[in-house]
Parts: C-alpha cells; structure tokens; sequence
C-alpha cells in the first residue's frame, strides 16, 4: 500500500510540475519562455519521456522474450549509477574530441527534441523548412558518432565509427524521402504545417468518415504509399538508434559496444541519454509525420461544437499530450518489435537493404503519391 | 573411402615390414612398431593406399631411455567401423627429434606444438613450432611433462616466468610490432579477439589482421585455462582421477568421465564384463548431455549474430534437461555417474516415468527452435554460405563431430566405434554436404532430436540387472586407448599404467582441439562481423582444450574447496583488489 501512495503522490507531484507552464503563463507571461524551455514540453519532460520510453522498449522487449523486465524508475537508477561512476580518459585518445563529443551528442538530440511537436502543432522551435533541418542534425549526429569512433584510437571503435557512417549513408535517402511524401500532400516542409494539414494514417480515414470539406473516399487510396513510407520510416528510425536488425555500428558481441567502447561515467552517460532522447524524439517526429502528432485533429471541432462546456485550453493540453504519448507509443512498439524478432545484419547487408529495397519502395510510393495528387 | 578387412590389418603392417606390438581390444586398436626414420614414408603410403588421413592426437610416453611416441590413425574397417592403427615409434632421450608429419597430415599443426610444448621434443620443419599452452617466458629447458622434472620446478619456472626480463622484453617487441608493423605491410590493422571478448565464453586469443572488413591472417594463442591436469593425473589414483577427469569440462564433463573409465577399463580387460544396465545408464547420461550441449550452443551462436529473443528461449527450454539431469544425479555441471567397471546410482522406474514425459515436452519445444530459425530470414543470410568448409579440406584437417558431419564426412564415434549400449540401440547421423555455419545448425538442431529419442528409447528399455563389478584398486600393467563421441566431436584419451594404484601417463585430446586448425582456416577471408559466428561454429571449449584445476601454488596442496571456501576466497580477492584500488 506504501509504495501505491508513493506512486500516485509522485505522479501528482509529475503532472503539477508539467502543467505548472499553463497557470504561471496567465499571471506571469514573461516566465512562459524559460518554463517551456526548461520543463515543459522543454528539457525536463523530454528526459522523463525519453526514460519512459527507454523502460517501454525494455519491458516489451523482456515480456516478449519470456523475461520479467526492468522495474518502471529502473532507467532513472540506470542514470544515476552511470552518474557515479568513474570518468576516464585513457591514454591514447584524441583528447579534445573524446572528452566534447559525448556532451554535443546531448545537445544535439535536445535541439531536435525542441522540433518535436508534443503538446500543439508546433514544436518549441518552428519554422518553414525545419523537416530538413532536422535531417541535417541527424546527419550532423551520425558525423559525430563516426569523429568519436576515431577518436577513440580503437581498432573497435573505428570499425564502429565507419559503420556507423556508412549506415547513415544507406538510410538517410530513404527517410528523407519517406517524409517528403507527407510534406508534397501537405504542400510544406514545415513539420507543424503537415501536422494541421491532415494528410497522415489516422486524419484521414477520420476525416472521410466524418465528412470534412474536402475530403471524399478516394483520398483513402493515399494509405497505401503512405503506410509504405511509415514502414520505411521506422525502420530507418531503428538504423538511427543502432538496434538490431540495423546495429553492427553497435555490435557488442563482434566489436564490443563499437564507438561507444572507450566511454565510461559521464560521458558514457550524455552518450546514453544522447539516444535515448533520439528515440523519444524520432518517436515524435514520425507520429508528427504519419499519425497526425499531437491530438485528433478531425474530432476537435466535433467536440467543442457538441459536448464541450468549460476551460478549453486544459483539455485542449490533456487530449493531445495523451494521444501523442498514445502515438509515440505505437511508434516504439514497433522498433522494439523489430529489434526482438529480428537478427543483426552485417554491414553489407543493411547497405544491401536500404539501397536495393527501401530506396526503390520509397521512390515507388513517392510516385504513386504524385499520382494521385493529379488524379484526384 | 576404402575398408580395411581386420585380417588385412595385420598384413596392412607385415606388407609395410613392421612388427605388430600388440592387438588390445582387436580390433579397435593396433600398436605397430616404426623406426623414427621410415615414419613419414609410411604415413604416405598410408594415405595413398589406404585412405587414412584423420590423425586423432599425438602421446608422448617417458620411457628410461626414450621417448615414445604414439601417433594413432583412424582406419575404416568394414560394416561402418573405425579401428585405431598406433604408429609406435622410438626415439632416444639424448636426442629427442623426429621429423614433422605437418606436410602429410595439416591437421598435426597443433598437436606437434603441444608435445613440443609439453615433452620439449623437436619436430623438424615444422612450420611454426613454440610453446602454445605455458607461457612464453618459461625457461626453455622446462617441459612440464617430462618425468625428471618434479612439480616444484614447475612451480618456480612459473613463478620466475614472470620475472624472466628478456623474454618479457621479447614479447613486449613482439606485441609493439604485431600492432604496428602490421597496419603498415600486410594489412590494414589487427583486431584482438580475447583472451576477454563478449564473442566468447571462455579465454582464447585470436589475433586478427583485417584489411578493410575482410580477414587477411589469423594468429592463435591458448592456454589461458591451462593448468597441467595430465601432470595432476599421474600423483593420483585411479578413483580420484574420476573426478578430476569429470572436471576437464563443464558442458562435457560426463565424456569425459565416461572416457577415461572406458580407458581405464580398457587397460584393466574388464570391457566385456559391464552389466548392462550400467551401459545403458552411460547412454542415457551421454544423450542427456548431448541434448543440453547442443541447446546452448545455438542458442549462443543466436545470441552472437543478435538474435537474443532465440538465445532467451533456448536457455529456458534447456533448464528442462538440466532438471532431469540433476533429478538423476542431484547435479547440473558434474554429475560423478560413472565408476571404473559400471556406473555409481541407478535411475529408478519412478524417475523414468517422470522423465519421459518431460523429454517428449522438450521435443517439442526443440522442432519450435528448429522451425524459428530454419524460417527467420535476417538470421539465415548471417549463416548461409559463410566459412565454408568443403570435405578435403575437413579431411586434411582432421575436423571431428559435427563440424566434420557438416561437410559431408560420415563419421561418428557412437557407430563407429561402439560404447556404452550404442550398439544395441537405433539412430540415424545427420549429415550436410554444404560445409558452411548454416549446415552446423542444422546439423545440431537434428541432433538434438536424434538425441532425445534416443534417451527415451533406453530409458524405455532399460534392462534389469547389476550396476556395477569390483575392481581391484591397482591397475594391471598395460594401456588403453577409448574414444567417445562428446557433443563435439570425438574424445580421445589415453591411459598408460605401470601397475600401481596411479596412473604412469594420462593423455587428453578434447574435441576443440582437433576442430582448431580448420577453424583458423575458415576465419580467413571472412568478414570481421562474420567472426564470432565462425568461431562459435565448432563449438569452442576452451576448458577442455586447456584442461584446468585448482592448485595452490604456494602450499603445494591440491584443494579440496568447497563453496563456503570459494566465497572466502572471493571476498578475500575483492578486499584485496579494493585495498590495492585505494592504495
């Protein structure tokens, strides 16, 4: 009974903090800044989300392999000890770049958590064009990842820094074009204007069904490519975060932990967190891309309309922070699925995949898209 | 290959004008007397004639005035059997050198190392002879086997070795230039592959030099686990060396038991005399173990090429073997089962009736494995085509088990040279002809099936009757040769007694052994992320090979430990580490 206590008093204490922004906002707006960048949907619930999802993916990965699994704040304890650990440079490494590198991996994937629409169409940072400026910081990671492979001086290292490399090569075309697809329905680059825009897997069979202005059947047939380049996505997205089938960049039983090898305490730590943000941010971006982001769009104007007496804003919050947790979830599932039935692919191979097969598929879909952009 | 009838084995030698030594146990083994000059001559017409070419292992024998040394061949006899003809040859102590087979037979590469190693005799051309289980700074007239050297040189050698400054400096130029030279001339750099990596269970150290991501050489090193138990055999008798035999090994501890009682056996004239229900009992314990090798080791070969879900679902599976096994036994690892002229515990009607059942679950759950990883496509295209071994190659190499089944060599100890209550029973081999990791798999998954029906079949069957005859304590004076088909592959061993209560010389060849020099072969050419599958391919155990046991160095003491001792002594090494941390 104690630790249920515990459990919900924490919970509470959570959810204070996460939408403390909203009522500071009214009687003190210059605040709001700070607070959206700092708690929420800012730093501190990206972290707790990326720790979320990071004991989500464990946990489902456990049960699925017939295993108990962490227990829920396990990640944070995981934190913490690597916190407390020894940090050590060792002798023959490129100095400046291995002590810096892990700490810009960070930094990195929080300015990529701030695209990331989490509680409204817009992420904290929104502008025409930041879809491609957020491909750009995932190749400027996946650089990273191959200068600290070098750095390292390790015959492991580097052999995990060029795969590392030479992966990012093979799977950065075919998810550029996975969300190119989205964006030409959308008629913008910018990721907040595809999220309005309403062309994803949940909006529009929503909308047929419901009727909106502009909307007939037909426009069901865009499923089709656009499921094709959702899978595509998702599995780029397990490439980005080195998980199997896609991790010989990683591979600990060949080359042991590859780039990360070197690394201990805290700069094992940024590294870790570094990916773990990557997953809850691409978790986002992807539900953003295909699933509509935050909210349920085509049912808001239903609901205000019919059944909503009472402060809007808040439940405005509530609706799309559950359905983009729900989302991003289903996002999760996925790759972890991926990762617990599948087997690692050696380098070629994965270059094989993306080259041969998701390219010409996401090409294909690409098409099949402007297709029925002029049919219909 | 050609049969030898077993009345032409003895014209085989008087048409090669040698004189047969003795014919123990005929026709299963042969002792021929060769002069040390006409060795290889013979071995060549062997081979050309005859068609023999798997050489199982090389003994060295301390004589008085000489140094005997018994190269025993692997002969095709008719109906499918397989007879041991020991080439015996002489030479003198003042002068120990003998010309070296590597050229005829590749697959002699390391077992020349480890007689040199061991008995300090000087193989001629043989391509790269050093020491390979002790350390390379031991003094370099110390060869622990030798009968003039006692223990306590041994000890001081290994102490010193340590101290030995200019071999150290040796080795230490010696590791600088394998690093550097390397990158420079031959390839582009070298990957160190142990004595610790993730790859790998047990200590072994691969030294790979890569050009890009393919494996240009590969140099080997062993003995980490080496800790001389053929020396710890001849200061024991008879009936403690049954447990310090069962602990060569921890996945094959019960071949080897079973291996060495059937050797001492052999050597007491006692084989006929086993009951029956001690044999099928030594059946059902070999199966048993069989079935939980085989279980872990593709659920490891899963786990190294990424597919952990597979690894987590055969080690569950495999607990239900290790229950039986230790309802049986009351143990997981050493099961101590077996006794020289039969076996130590019955297994009673009431544990059969729950094993069966428990077996037939297991079946089940295996054909499940087999269907998961015949039909996962990501893990296929890691497995297929990769490190292919083709059958000449195998044969040159004297590639044994499972590894040699996959390439299509036919040929499997429990058929072909009966033990235990193989021959009374029905089984089919598995054979592959494509030589590659896939084949291994399949091979290995087949055989776990083999193996559980083959446990039900004896444990339905199980004839009535003694478990075991006394033996009196001291051991006529003789010697004896017994092969076992462990889970990986053909055990040989080899008893020597001088009549005493102790054995004169005890010579172990695990199967890991024999199975290395076509593994070296293999890594070369692969892909760097295609290493730890090649290795894991033939089932490595390094245990064996090595063959371990605790000695305490400064006491001269073997301990007896048990597991309070061996927590004490846990916490006393951490407190000791942590003082030295803090310091």
């Amino acid at each position: 009974m104690k630790n249920e206590y515990r459990f919900i008093g924490c919970t509470l204490i959570y959810t204070v903090i996460i939408f403390s922004p909203f009522y500071i906002w009214k009687r003190f707006p210059v605040m709001i800044d700070l607070l959206k960048y700092f708690v929420f949907p800012g730093i501190f619930f990206i972290f707790s989300g990326a720790l979320f999802y990071s004991w989500v993916d464990r946990k489902i990965y456990a049960q699925m392999q017939n295993r108990v699994g962490p227990r829920f704040l396990q990640p944070i304890f995981d934190v913490l000890k690597l916190l407390a650990k020894e940090d050590i440079t060792p002798i023959g490494v490129e100095t400046p770049e291995f002590n810096i590198i892990p700490a810009m991996q960070l930094i990195l994937t929080l300015l990529l958590a701030f695209f990331t629409p989490i509680y409204m169409a817009e992420g904290l940072i929104s502008f025409e064009g930041d879809l491609f400026f957020l491909l750009f910081l995932l190749a400027v990671l996946a650089g990273s990842i191959f200068l600290l492979g070098w750095s390292t001086n390790n015959p492991y290292g580097l052999i995990g820094g060029s795969r590392a490399a030479i992966a990012e090569l093979s799977l950065e075309i075919p998810l550029t074009i996975a969300f190119i697809g989205p964006a030409i329905l959308a008629g913008s680059l910018r990721l907040s204007n595809i999220v309005q825009s309403g062309f994803n897997l949940i909006d529009i069979p929503l909308n047929v069904i419901l009727g909106t202005e502009g909307f007939t059947s037909a426009h069901l047939l865009y499923i089709i490519p656009l499921s094709i380049l959702f899978y595509i996505a998702v599995l780029s997205a397990n490439a980005v975060l080195e998980k199997v089938p896609f991790d010989p960049a990683h591979a600990e039983t060949e080359i042991v932990g590859g780039w990360t090898i070197e690394l201990t305490g805290k700069k094992l730590l940024f590294s870790h967190l570094a990916n773990l943000v990557l997953e809850f941010t691409l978790a986002g971006i992807i539900a953003a891309v295909f699933l509509g982001g935050p909210g349920l769009r085509p049912l808001e104007s239903l609901l205000i309309d019919r059944f909503w007496i009472g402060p809007w804003d808040l439940f405005y919050y509530v609706i799309n922070i559950t359905t983009f947790l729900l989302k991003t979830t289903v996002i999760v599932f996925l790759i972890t699925t991926n990762r617990t039935v599948l087997s690692r692919l050696r380098i070629d191979q994965l270059v094989q995949y993306f080259w041969r097969y998701y390219l010409p598929m996401s090409f294909l879909a690409l098409l099949m898209i402007i297709y029925l952009i002029g049919v219909l | 290959m050609k049969n030898i009838k077993p009345e032409t084995l003895v014209e085989v030698a008087t048409s090669l004008n040698l004189t047969i030594r003795e014919l123990r146990n005929y026709p299963s083994d042969c002792y021929v007397n060769v002069q040390a000059e006409r060795l290889i001559e013979i071995i060549k017409i062997l081979k050309k004639k005859y068609d023999v070419s798997h050489l199982s292992t090389i003994v060295v024998q301390d004589i008085d005035e000489d140094y005997k040394l018994l190269y025993p061949f692997s002969v095709h006899l008719p109906e499918e059997k397989i007879g041991n003809f020991i080439l015996d040859v002489k030479i003198s102590k003042c002068d120990p050198k003998i010309n070296s087979i590597v050229p005829e037979i590749p697959g002699a590469f390391l077992y020349e190392q480890e007689v040199f190693d061991m008995m300090g005799i000087h193989f001629e051309n043989h391509p790269n002879l050093k020491r390979i289980l002790t350390p390379d700074t031991l003094p370099k007239d110390l060869f622990p086997l030798r009968k003039n050297i006692s223990s306590k040189e041994i000890r001081d050698g290994l102490k010193n070795a340590r101290k030995n400054k200019e071999a150290e400096e040796k080795l230490k130029e010696y590791i600088r230039s394998e690093q550097f030279e390397y990158i420079s001339e031959k390839s582009d750099y070298a990957i160190s592959v142990g004595p610790q990596h993730p790859a790998l269970e047990e200590p072994i150290r691969f030294i790979f030099h890569v050009e890009g991501e393919t494996v240009k050489n590969v140099e080997l090193r062993l003995g980490f686990n080496h800790r001389g138990i053929e020396k710890a055999f001849e200061s024991r008798t008879w009936l403690q060396n049954l447990y310090l035999a069962e602990r060569i090994c921890g996945i094959c501890s019960d071949s080897h038991q079973l291996c060495y009682v059937q050797a001492v056996e052999k050597c007491n004239e006692i084989s006929d005399e086993i009951p029956e229900r001690a044999l099928y009992i030594r059946t059902i314990l070999a199966e048993l173990e069989r079935i939980h090798s085989h279980l872990l080791w593709y659920g490891v070969l899963a786990h190294n090429a990424g597919f952990d879900t597979m690894f987590q679902y055969t080690w569950r599976d495999r607990e239900i073997v290790m229950d039986i096994l230790e309802r049986i036994s009351g143990n997981r690892v050493n099961y101590a089962m077996h006794t020289i002229g039969g076996v130590r515990r019955d297994i009673s009607p009431e544990q059969v009736l729950k094993i069966i059942p428990k077996l037939k679950e297991l079946r089940k759950r295996v054909i499940d494995h087999q269907k998961m990883m015949m039909n996962e496509k990501s893990f296929i295209i890691r497995q297929e085509g990769i490190a292919i071994l083709t059958k000449a190659e195998a044969l040159r190499f004297c590639a044994v088990g499972p590894n040699a089944r996959s390439s299509g060599i036919d040929v499997d100890i429990r058929r072909n040279d009966p033990y235990a209550a193989y021959n009374q029973l029905s089984f089919d081999i598995p054979i592959r002809t494509e030589g590659d990791i896939f084949s291994g798999l399949i091979i290995r998954l087949e055989e776990t099936l083999t193996a559980i029906d083959l446990a039900v079949e004896a444990l339905e069957t199980l004839p009535q009757g003694k478990l075991n005859i006394k033996v009196p304590r001291k051991i006529p004076q003789g010697e004896g040769m017994s092969r076992v088909e462990a889970p990986r592959g053909e055990d040989i061993h080899y008893v020597q007694s001088n009549g005493t209560n102790k054995p004169e010389r005890f010579k172990v060849r695990a199967p890991t052994l024999a199975n290395i020099p076509s593994l070296l072969h293999r890594l070369i050419g692969v892909q760097v992320a295609d290493i730890p599958p090649v290795i894991r391919v033939i089932d490595p155990c390094i245990g064996c090979m090595d063959r371990v046991t605790f000695i305490d160095l400064k006491k001269e003491l073997r301990l007896n430990m048990s597991g309070a001792h061996l927590i004490s002594r846990a916490n006393r090494a951490y407190r000791l580490g942590t003082k030295i941390l803090n310091l």
